[in-house]
Formats: structure tokens, C-alpha cells, sequence
């Protein structure tokens, strides 16, 4: 079954990106740049996981390479490499038509909605390194799981009030779909030159050799004692940084911590029982953080927030002090 | 007679939870009719709706105004309501003042009890639905059982999911609820994408026929039977759906408007275990298995229940079988990882699993439950006249590997991925390890069964396994006191001590229960008490027996015997033949003339065995009371089988009347009393040997 893509959009990877762009701009949202750090998932990047703290409205959208070291698999599984690439939209407070926006989005990028099995599966999503939880529902395109829908409840321990909601594609399954291949490695990255396609740019291109580079670092090389030293380092760090109430800097050593944990996981050096209380003490260092994000802006007089939602969250601090 | 009519209210979300789809549903229907009904409102029946996107309940002929409701206000009493020269008293002026009366002549009396009272009744009159239908539905909404409310938006508000749209219409008539920051109308929403855009329902009995026009079928049940149909029609000469009914709840609340597809997947991968390639397919995308007719072979494919009905249906096929291929891709990586290390290999890992935090890791667990299995094996075989194949030493030693490899798969991947294939893929491994099929079974059998009414071990050694993994988790969650509450029981204990009563008395074991508690206790060596945990045992006990219709005394009389059992095969037997001893026209005498002894002796006897003097017996009832109850006595002990030793008992029965008829207990001859009494203690213990009948009701 050859079939060219349905959109122009949607022809290429980097179209579909490009495409997303302009679409979520067009709806309102500041279009960021990726995180420039190791990070697991696009909510870590700042504008999704502190932005959702504290009463300010934000809309934002970016791309955001993720790193899940444990997923790799040498490059050699259709749709799991421990890199990769979510699209990131947050919305705060969430707007009623949201679904109905999510479903637009996926017109724009050629999805026939009405000839497509498209279904909004009960998926709740919790970061226990986070302290945050949220529910949702994962976005099934002919049982594919496309997106993940998420209203976000609690973040680094704190009430979400407004709630921000969330949305993250997954681009390489969504490109697979699109252009209508089996595996990451065919998806066309960028089209050759005047349309040449054999002068196409694929995935594999560009990444296979990072990933079966990647996955034997991942599991094999990744030096466990140095990781583990830096693992307390930067838990401390966390702590000294915040002592000066520097919140952004010491937000960038949790997302170090988290990344460093996730590296030991992957190297199986941290044992099931060990487990849980690494988990713990990122989660520590993520509420502490939250917190500190919260007062900073709230110094500033939460400057982006509508006055009923920053009257009602002072009030509530007030009352708790 | 005030007119009456349907009432609808449908509360139009995001998608809302399937596996509590059902659930809210009959609790809306439920707690909304309680409601109505506590406020006064008359209807004839209710009838509740549930698809992804809505919740809504339809009650049949509601009035539109709620009855007038009778007040009766308690004043004074009546003779201190008037002064002797008959004048109102204070009391009663100030009475009259808090009901709001003038004219004291319209106040009435009351007799209770206790007096004459002065009273006054009013009439509150009924409000109307129009007025009520917000305050009560809000009441409803707020006591539905959800697991977690979320909020959205800046809605303070909290609900399952988004509430996008509410309609509340009574006859032809809208009623404007507000609730959620939306206020209810006439209009709906059909299905997202094949219908999208409102739609005005006329009246209340139009709902499921507009929804269906809006490609919604709002019904549950007939949702899912339509599922089912087609379902069925998949059926072909060679190919078979297997309908798994759990799954058939949850696809079908995951959908408005079903539509059951076909497709296919890679013959290859057919060489996975079978379980894996189901498990595979029913957990990540909800698919139903094909099999060939008439084997258990499945077939290289998949049927998924899609919630459009489009002009080519092989996209959405196409698109479905491009999921499942690295979905059995990644179970096939699996496999082929964990076939790298022997599952004996892992016991060592198992180091790193905590089984719980005070009773250390499944490492020691599987310790544990190795020694214990290992004595069952035992045990078992001390009591079996006839030896079996694996009997004896080996049965010991083979139990003991058992025990010790049967959590082993719990660290491998497949396991870390398929939670349920546990146990499974253990049986699996060993099978590739080279270990003995029977070894590789029973830790294949040990979880079972899996749930209520569910199979049972088929081999011995899984039967042992599995007692020893389950006393030891009730043995040692009981001693470090965390039993199950009501609402929590993470180690589903409830589940294991019902696994320990059906594999002690269905499969015929010859176990005693505190014996194999002990044991399981020594296994923790740290002094645990048993009496908290033996009871549940016995509670659980109870509870199976009243599923099937055995009413508690019958499990009272038995346990109150004299034997005091705690071999559940020899409790089983004597209660299920009392049970149906107690249908026959006898027991009821039997049961009677217990009491009557039981009565008498409580009050008289001292409670000590007395010896009767046989030349102190003068009545002839008495005599051959006495000399049938030697008989039966030495009867009862020459029989093994319960129903005959309930006929022995049965036969005294016309000889305890006649002694009751003709003989005087009570006789003012202390001695001649006395001698009767300890008669009468001789035939309430023979009766005890088998239980205690003058529990039964």
C-alpha cells in the first residue's frame, strides 16, 4: 500500500514540525525553543512544568527532544529509540474547546478525522519524580497511540489553579502514520533536492548510528560510580542554589539529577529496593523547587495571571501562612 | 393528581473512564431516584444512559411538584398546657408562638406512650421539580463514587472529567440547572466526528431515538450486544473470536458507535507462547484473539472494535495492523532477552524485589514459601495411603524447587511488561531450562486460582505451592498487622485465604489449618500470632459457605462440636451433610429436643460429666433412653461417614421425646434430678461429637 501523504503539511518530518509551529502559533501560543538539556519528556522543559505552578496564563508550544536511555533498542525496533521527539502544547487555564483544537491540528496535518479511528483513551499521567499528576487520556489514531491529553492536578506538590492542560505528540509515530511507513528509520527527514527522492533524507540517516551508539552507552559504558557521585552532587547543588532562592538554576540540576537516575536505571545499577528512595529524593528536590518558583513570582506580583485567578491563589497562600 | 412526566438529565463530558463507566452510571440512577424519592417526588422506574461522552438517566413519570409534606410539632403536655381555671399556661403560649399559631383552636392533642400532648400539624407544601431538579442532582453528583475528581479550566468545580454540555428536559420542557459554571437546555451532542455539532431533543422519551440518529447508542447493554453480534458474524468455518467478557465492558465503553474490523498480523510471530501474543494484544490495544474452530491454536490475527463507521474500512485496518507488529516485535525481544538466563538465575535477583518492607525481599519469600511447600509435600504424603508417582523424598524435593524458582520470572521482562502473564512465563522458562515438566507446571499453577471461582492448581505439587505462598503472605501481613480493611487489601488476601479454603476442600487435602499456619509462621521465625489470622480464615470461610446458600449456623454448630476441626476437608463434610441433614422433616425435632437439653442443662448442670447410676433410673423412658444412647454411642464411633452418623442420632430422636413426655427432670429427689441431668449431659455430648445442634435455626 504506497500512497504519497495525504497533506503537504505533513510531507516530511521537518514539514510536520514546521507545520505544528504554525498551526499552534496561529492558535495563541508562544512558540519555544527545545530545552537545551537532558531531559525524559517535553513537561520538564520549564515552560510545562513551572509554568504550571502559580496562577499566570501561558500558551506555549515547541519541540522538545526527549531522552528515555532505558528505551533503546540498537535502533533496531520499529518505534523505540531512547531519543526522540515529542511536540509540547500547554494551554493555562485550559480552554473548554481543547479537544476540539487537538482534533483541528490533526485536520491541518491531512488526518481524514472522519475516516479515521480517532479515540481519547482514559490514560492518567503521573511523574513520581515530579510530584505532579494529571489526568487524560492517551490519543488513539486507528490504535495508535499519537498523543497523550493531559490536565495537569498537582505539579511539584503544589495545586494547579487554573489548570494548565497539555499536549504531546509523539512526531515520529505521528510521521509514521502520516507518511505512511512501518519504521522510524524511513521516515523521510527532508526531501531531496527539486523532489528527488532518492536524494531524500531519512531518520536513519540522521539517527541510526546515534542510536545503537547511544543504546550501548546507555547500557553498557555509562560509568555507574561517577554517575552516582554526580547524582549527589547535583542534589546538593539543588539545595545551595536554593538557599539563595535561585529557583531556574536549581531547576536545571534536578532535571541533572532525574537524567543521571535515569542513567543508572538503564545500567540496572540501582537495585528495585534502592529504587523507590532515589525516586523520592528527586521528587524532594522538584517540590522545593516548585515552591520556591511560586514565591519568586509571586514577588513579582505573578505578573501574567488574570486578577480573579491571582486574587483567589494569593488568598489561598495567605490563608496557609 | 398533579401530571407527570419523563424526566431526562444527561451530563455531557470528555471521555470519561471505561472501567468506571458502568459503575457511575447505575450509581447516578441510583442516588439521583433516592433523592427524589427523600424529597418527596413520585415516579414510576428509572432507566440510566452511558457512552464515553455522556452520563444520563431517565426517570419515568416524575410529578412535577413533590408531595405536601405532613409536619407533627410536639408542644406541652396537656395538663400543663391549662391553668386550673382552664386558661392557656405559658408553656403553651410559647409553643404556640414557635409554630406561628393564633388561633390556639387549631391546635390538637396527641397521645403517646408516655401522655396527652399538645400538638400542631402543618403542611409544608411540595415544591416544585423546576425549583428542586438543581439542588438535588448537585447532592448526586457530589456523591458519586469517583476515585479521583479532577478540575480543569479555572473551574473550581470538580467532576470526573470536563463537563462540556448539560440537558436536563422534563416532558417537553427544559429545565435550566446550573451546575459546573453551564446551564442546562434542549440540546445534545451526538457522536465527535459522525455527527458532530448539537442537536435539540423534543422531548424526554425521544432521547435514545435522537441519540441513535446522532450515531449514539446511549444503552449499555444494547451497545454491547450489538458488539456482540458482530462479533459473532466474524465467525467463519475456520475462525473463531474468543469473546473474553471483560474485555467485551471495556471496548464497550469505549465506544458510541461500534464497529468490529478484522485484521492480521505476521504468521512468524505465531511461534510466541500463545498467552503472550493475547496478552499482548488484549492490554495494549484492547484486540479480541482468533482461534481455528474446534483447537486452541490461535490465528494471525486480531479484531478491534472501532468507534466509526467510515466508506473504507481498510484504512483503519491498515492503520491497526501497523500497531500490533512492533507491539509482538518488542514481546518477541523479550522473549528472546529473558531466554538468556536460566530462571534459576534470577532467584539470586529476586534479592533486589521487595516483597513487602517489613517481611524483607521475595528472595526470602520464595525461601519461605520453598521450606513450606516442601513440608506440605510432606505432610500430604505421610497422610496418603496410596503413594503417588512423585511421592515421598522427591515430592519434598521437587516442591522445594518449586517454591524456590516460582517467583523467579517476577525479574524478567516479559513479566516487567506483562504484569499477568506472571506465573505463565515462569511454567514457560522452566520448560526452556530443561527443568521437569511437573516442576514447570506447578509454578505455572502456583497464583492460581486467579480469581473468585477461578481454576484451581491441577497437580499436587501446584496445589502445595500455592497454599505455601498464600499462608505465608496471610501469616505475614496478619503479623505485622496490616489484614485488609473494607476498602483496602493490596495483597489481595481476601483472594488468598479463599484460594487456601477452595484448594484445602476441592481438592480433597487432608490439611490442618493451624498446623500449616504454624509452620508458615516458623517460616518468619518472629513470634507472629495466628488466633487474628486463623479467624479470618474461618470468616472467609463462613462467606464462601452463604454464596452457596449454607447459612452461618450450620458453620457455627459444626465449628462449636466437640472434634473442633481445623481440617477443612473434615469441617466441609460435616457441614455440607448437616446442611442437607436440616432439610429433612426430622431435623427440626432434632433441633428442638437440642435446644430443650441445652436449656435445661445451662441452667441446672454444673457442667461437669456426671456418671448416671443406672440403678437410680426408676421410669421406663428413662431406662431406655439410657440404654439406646450406649448404642448409639458405640455406633457413632463405628461409623466414618457423616450421614450415617446423623441417622444414628436421628433414630433417639422418638426416645429423647418420650423421655421429655413421661419423666419429670425437675422431681424434688435431688438425687433422682441429678441422675436425670447427667442423662441428659450424655445425650447432649453424644450429639456434640458431630456438632452442636442447638445452634441451628
Amino acid at each position: 500500500m504506497v500512497k504519497t501523504p495525504a497533506n503537504k503539511a505533513a510531507a516530511t518530518f521537518q514539514d510536520l514540525i514546521l507545520s505544528m509551529q504554525t498551526f499552534w502559533a496561529g492558535k495563541g501560543c508562544v512558540l519555544m525553543q527545545p530545552y537545551d538539556m537532558e531531559v525524559g519528556a517535553g513537561t520538564f522543559h520549564p515552560a510545562t512544568f513551572l509554568r504550571a505552578v502559580g496562577p499566570e496564563s501561558w500558551q506555549a508550544a515547541y519541540v522538545q527532544p526527549c531522552r528515555r536511555p532505558g528505551d533503546g533498542r540498537y535502533g533496531e525496533n520499529p518505534n523505540r529509540y531512547q531519543y526522540y521527539y515529542q511536540f509540547q502544547v500547554v494551554m493555562k487555564p485550559s480552554p473548554d474547546d481543547f479537544q476540539s483544537l487537538y482534533l483541528e491540528s490533526l485536520v491541518y496535518l491531512g488526518v481524514d478525522t472522519r475516516r479515521h479511528d480517532i479515540r481519547f483513551v482514559e490514560d492518567n499521567w503521573e511523574a513520581p519524580t515530579l510530584g505532579a499528576w494529571g489526568l487524560g487520556w492517551e490519543v488513539w489514531l486507528d490504535g495508535m497511540e499519537i498523543s497523550q491529553f493531559t490536565y495537569f492536578q498537582q505539579v511539584g506538590g503544589l495545586e494547579c489553579y487554573p489548570v494548565m492542560g497539555e499536549i504531546t505528540y509523539g512526531l515520529e509515530r505521528l510521521a509514521l502514520y502520516l507518511q505512511n511507513v512501518e519504521d522510524f528509520k524511513d521516515l523521510i527527514w527532508a526531501q531531496g533536492k527539486d523532489g528527488n527522492k532518492d536524494k531524500s533524507i531519512t531518520y536513519a540517516h540522521v539517527y541510526h548510528q546515534y542510536e545503537s551508539e547511544m543504546s550501548a552507552f546507555n547500557f553498557d559504558l555509562a560509568n555507574v560510580d561517577e554517575l552516582f557521585r554526580q547524582f549527589d552532587f547535583y542534589e546538593g547543588e539543588v539545595n545551595r542554589l536554593l538557599e539563595y532562592s535561585l529557583s531556574l538554576p536549581a531547576y536545571e540540576y534536578v532535571l541533572k539529577a532525574s537524567h543521571t537516575f535515569n542513567l543508572l536505571d538503564s545500567r540496572h545499577a540501582i537495585s528495585v529496593t534502592e529504587r523507590q528512595g532515589y525516586i523520592l529524593r528527586v521528587r524532594k528536590l522538584a517540590g522545593a523547587v516548585a515552591r520556591s518558583y511560586f514565591a519568586a513570582r509571586r514577588e513579582l506580583g505573578f505578573p501574567l495571571a488574570e486578577d480573579d485567578a491571582r486574587a483567589f491563589v494569593d488568598g489561598e497562600a495567605d490563608a496557609k501562612q | 393528581m398533579p401530571s407527570s412526566k419523563d424526566l431526562l438529565v444527561e451530563i455531557g463530558t470528555e471521555e470519561l473512564p471505561p472501567t468506571s463507566l458502568d459503575r457511575l452510571r447505575t450509581a447516578l440512577e441510583t442516588i439521583f431516584c433516592d433523592r427524589l424519592k427523600s424529597a418527596g417526588f413520585g415516579f414510576a422506574g428509572a432507566t440510566s444512559y452511558a457512552t464515553p461522552r455522556r452520563l444520563a438517566v431517565m426517570v419515568k413519570n416524575l410529578s412535577e411538584r413533590a408531595q405536601d409534606r405532613e409536619t407533627k410539632h410536639r408542644g406541652p403536655a396537656v395538663h400543663l398546657a391549662w391553668d386550673q381555671d382552664g386558661k392557656p399556661t405559658k408553656a403553651l403560649l410559647g409553643f404556640a408562638k414557635s409554630c406561628g399559631v393564633t388561633d390556639l383552636s387549631s391546635l390538637r392533642t396527641m397521645k403517646t406512650d408516655s401522655g396527652e400532648w399538645v400538638a400542631y400539624h402543618s403542611t409544608v407544601p411540595g415544591d416544585s421539580l423546576s425549583n428542586q431538579l438543581e439542588p438535588l442532582l448537585k447532592e448526586s453528583l457530589a456523591k458519586l463514587p469517583i476515585e479521583r475528581r479532577m478540575r480543569w479550566g479555572r473551574n473550581r468545580n470538580e467532576f470526573v472529567r470536563p463537563v462540556k454540555w448539560l440537558l436536563a428536559i422534563h416532558g417537553r420542557t427544559p429545565i435550566p440547572v446550573r451546575l459546573f459554571g453551564l446551564t442546562a437546555g434542549q440540546t445534545s451532542h451526538g457522536h465527535r466526528l459522525m455527527s458532530p455539532g448539537p442537536f435539540k431533543l423534543a422531548s424526554a422519551k425521544d432521547y435514545v431515538k435522537a441519540c441513535w440518529q446522532h450515531y449514539v447508542i446511549a444503552e449499555v447493554g444494547e451497545r454491547k450486544e450489538v458488539i456482540r453480534s458482530q462479533l459473532e458474524k466474524i465467525l467463519s468455518p475456520k475462525a473463531e473470536v474468543v469473546i473474553d467478557e471483560q474485555l467485551l465492558d471495556d471496548v464497550t465503553a469505549l465506544v458510541e458507535w461500534p464497529v468490529v474490523l478484522a485484521g492480521k498480523f505476521d504468521e512468524k510471530f505465531l511461534e510466541l507462547p500463545k498467552e503472550v501474543l493475547i496478552s499482548a494484544m488484549k492490554k495494549h490495544q484492547r484486540y479480541f484473539h482468533l482461534r481455528a474452530v474446534g483447537s486452541d491454536a490461535l490465528l494471525p490475527g486480531f479484531i478491534t472494535v472501532a468507534n466509526i463507521e467510515t466508506d473504507d474500512e481498510s484504512l483503519i485496518i491498515a492503520g491497526n495492523e501497523r500497531v500490533i507488529r512492533p507491539r509482538l516485535a518488542d514481546a518477541a525481544f523479550f522473549f528472546a532477552q529473558d531466554s538468556k538466563l536460566t530462571l534459576h538465575s534470577r532467584v539470586e535477583k529476586l534479592k533486589q524485589v521487595l516483597f513487602q518492607s517489613e517481611l524483607g525481599t521475595y528472595h526470602e519469600k520464595a525461601e519461605r514459601i520453598a521450606m513450606l511447600a516442601a513440608w506440605l509435600a510432606e505432610e500430604a504424603a505421610e497422610k496418603s495411603s496410596e503413594k503417588d508417582a512423585a511421592g515421598g523424598a522427591s515430592a519434598r524435593d521437587a516442591a522445594y524447587r518449586v517454591g524456590l524458582l516460582c517467583k523467579a520470572d517476577l525479574v524478567s521482562d516479559m513479566v516487567a511488561e506483562f504484569p499477568d502473564l506472571q506465573g505463565f512465563m515462569g511454567a514457560c522458562y522452566a520448560r526452556k531450562d530443561g527443568e521437569p515438566e511437573a516442576v514447570a507446571q506447578a509454578i505455572g499453577e502456583h497464583y492460581m486460582p486467579v480469581q473468585a471461582g477461578g481454576e484451581l492448581p491441577e497437580t499436587p505439587l501446584g496445589a502445595w505451592v500455592a497454599l505455601a505462598d498464600k499462608f505465608d503472605t496471610l501469616v505475614g501481613l496478619f503479623g505485622i498487622n496490616q489484614p485488609p480493611t473494607g476498602s483496602r487489601d493490596p495483597y489481595a488476601l481476601r483472594r488468598q485465604a479463599r484460594g487456601i479454603i477452595r484448594i484445602c476442600i476441592e481438592k480433597n487435602l487432608d490439611l490442618d489449618l493451624l498446623k500449616c499456619l504454624q509452620q508458615a509462621a516458623d517460616g518468619y521465625d518472629k513470634g507472629f500470632d495466628l488466633n487474628k489470622v486463623h479467624h479470618y480464615i474461618l470468616e472467609r470461610l463462613s462467606n464462601w459457605y452463604a454464596e452457596q446458600g449454607i447459612l452461618a449456623d450450620v458453620i457455627v454448630a459444626v465449628q462449636k462440636g466437640a472434634q473442633r476441626s481445623t481440617n477443612l476437608r473434615t469441617m466441609n463434610r460435616l457441614v455440607r451433610t448437616l446442611h442437607d441433614f436440616r432439610q429433612e422433616p426430622i431435623a427440626q425435632q432434632i433441633i428442638a429436643a437440642n435446644k430443650r437439653v441445652a436449656n435445661i442443662l445451662d441452667k441446672e448442670a454444673t457442667g461437669d460429666m456426671v456418671e448416671v447410676d443406672q440403678s437410680s433410673l426408676k421410669e421406663e423412658a428413662e431406662i431406655i433412653l439410657h440404654r439406646k444412647l450406649e448404642n448409639s454411642r458405640q455406633g457413632l464411633h463405628r461409623s466414618e461417614e457423616v450421614a450415617a452418623q446423623l441417622a444414628i442420632l436421628a433414630a433417639l430422636q422418638p426416645d429423647i421425646d418420650s423421655f421429655f413426655d413421661k419423666v419429670l427432670v425437675m422431681t424434688n429427689d435431688e438425687t433422682v434430678k441429678q441422675n436425670r441431668l447427667a442423662l441428659l449431659q450424655q445425650v447432649r455430648s453424644l450429639f456434640l461429637e458431630v456438632a452442636d445442634f442447638s445452634l441451628l435455626q
